[in-house]
């Protein structure tokens, strides 16, 4: 007689191995197929016995597959946490950058440069509640996802920036500052699943942070018109689906997860906006603080 | 005689439950398994005569015992 069980919980081969030896010991042969066990046994033994095999493992089974989840099926604490941090910490650094830097230069030229410091806060928050996102997470990722998020973080940071310090401060100073950026997000997301994710990221942030200043230089020409608006709508929802990802790849691994402190996270954002707001005022272009 | 052995290659409740068993049929009482589940060691204590014999009923199992 057959039975197919789905042991939800599963997780490795050493489950595998403790789960086969304990159902060998009732005389049910198992063959398993990642979470799938297809059990040969005797009809006197009964599907209860075979459900109290599992549980005398430490493991649950169900009769019919588990229903796949999706993404926001994924959203716990930890991420209604990140959103808070993110909230509080953009708050933060808007009233940062209000009592430290508005008063320089008696704040006109806020109005000229207000919406790229602006634009500074958003986006180093997000990079970084990105990297906190996967952080928090203590499984391994396969290759192609950790190339995915090396590449999407990388990517879109090294854009994200290389934009604003492009328009600020032109090209040269724009690629340099955030090609550097894109390959350190690059390469810190990426290393989830090592060295291949460690370079696609790397790569990624070299490329964004080269093409991001471009677009911003060829569009002064121009003038930005719409399209900073648009640019940095679609760019920040890009970076965001990192955080959608992670939770399609890893939201079913049931690994524990790491509850990362407030501080760090808002003392990266803080260091990584104010070293971009030191960059655009101070820059070649910027305008200075006399 | 209490015994503490380093397991390299633990990762899950699974694995805890394999050493488990392995030093319960060697003959061991009082076993105590914690596992770093990101570092992939397991810390084991136990009672027993034989070391040697506990350390190798672990290895069997495939793990690396330091």
């Amino acid at each position: 007689m057959n039975t197919t069980l789905y042991v939800t919980d599963a997780e490795c081969e050493s489950c595998e191995k403790v789960l086969g030896r304990a159902f060998e010991r009732i005389g049910a042969k198992a063959r398993f197929d990642g979470i799938k066990v297809e059990l040969t046994h005797e009809p006197s033994i009964t599907i209860e016995q075979l459900f109290d095999v599992v549980r005398s493992r430490g493991y649950s089974a169900t009769l019919t597959p588990p229903v796949p989840k999706r993404w926001h099926d994924h959203i716990g604490d930890l991420e209604k946490l990140l959103v808070r941090n993110v909230i509080v910490t953009l708050a933060a650094l808007a009233i940062l950058q209000g009592f430290v830097i508005g008063p320089l230069k008696g704040g006109a030229w806020l109005q000229q440069y207000g919406l790229w410091l602006g634009l500074v806060d958003i986006v180093a928050v997000s990079c970084v509640a990105a990297l906190w996102h996967l952080r928090s997470y203590r499984g391994t990722v396969t290759c192609m996802t950790g190339m995915m998020l090396g590449m999407i973080l990388g990517m879109q940071s090294g854009l994200l920036f290389g934009y604003i310090i492009g328009a600020t401060n032109g090209f040269f100073l724009g690629a340099l500052i955030a090609s550097a950026i894109g390959i350190f997000f690059g390469y810190a997301a990426g290393n989830c699943c090592g060295t291949m994710g460690s370079v696609q990221g790397m790569m990624a942030g070299f490329m964004g942070g080269t093409m991001g200043p471009m677009i911003a230089v060829m569009l002064a020409a121009s003038g930005f018109g719409l399209f900073t608006p648009w640019f940095f709508l679609v760019n920040i929802a890009l970076l965001w689906t990192f955080s959608v990802l992670l939770m399609q790849h890893m939201g079913d691994k049931p690994h524990e997860r790491i509850r990362l402190d407030f501080t760090t996270f808002a003392a990266y954002c803080i260091i990584l906006a104010a070293a971009a707001t030191l960059v655009i005022i101070f820059g070649p272009r910027g305008p200075g603080v006399i | 005689m209490k015994h503490t052995f380093t397991v390299k290659g633990m990762h899950c409740k699974g694995c805890a439950m394999l050493v488990q068993d392995a030093l319960e049929q060697a003959g061991a009482k009082n076993i105590a398994i914690k596992v770093d589940e990101k570092a992939q060691v397991g810390t084991v204590s136990c009672e027993g005569n034989d070391r040697a014999s506990l350390k190798a009923s672990i290895e069997a199992e495939g793990y690396v015992v330091q």
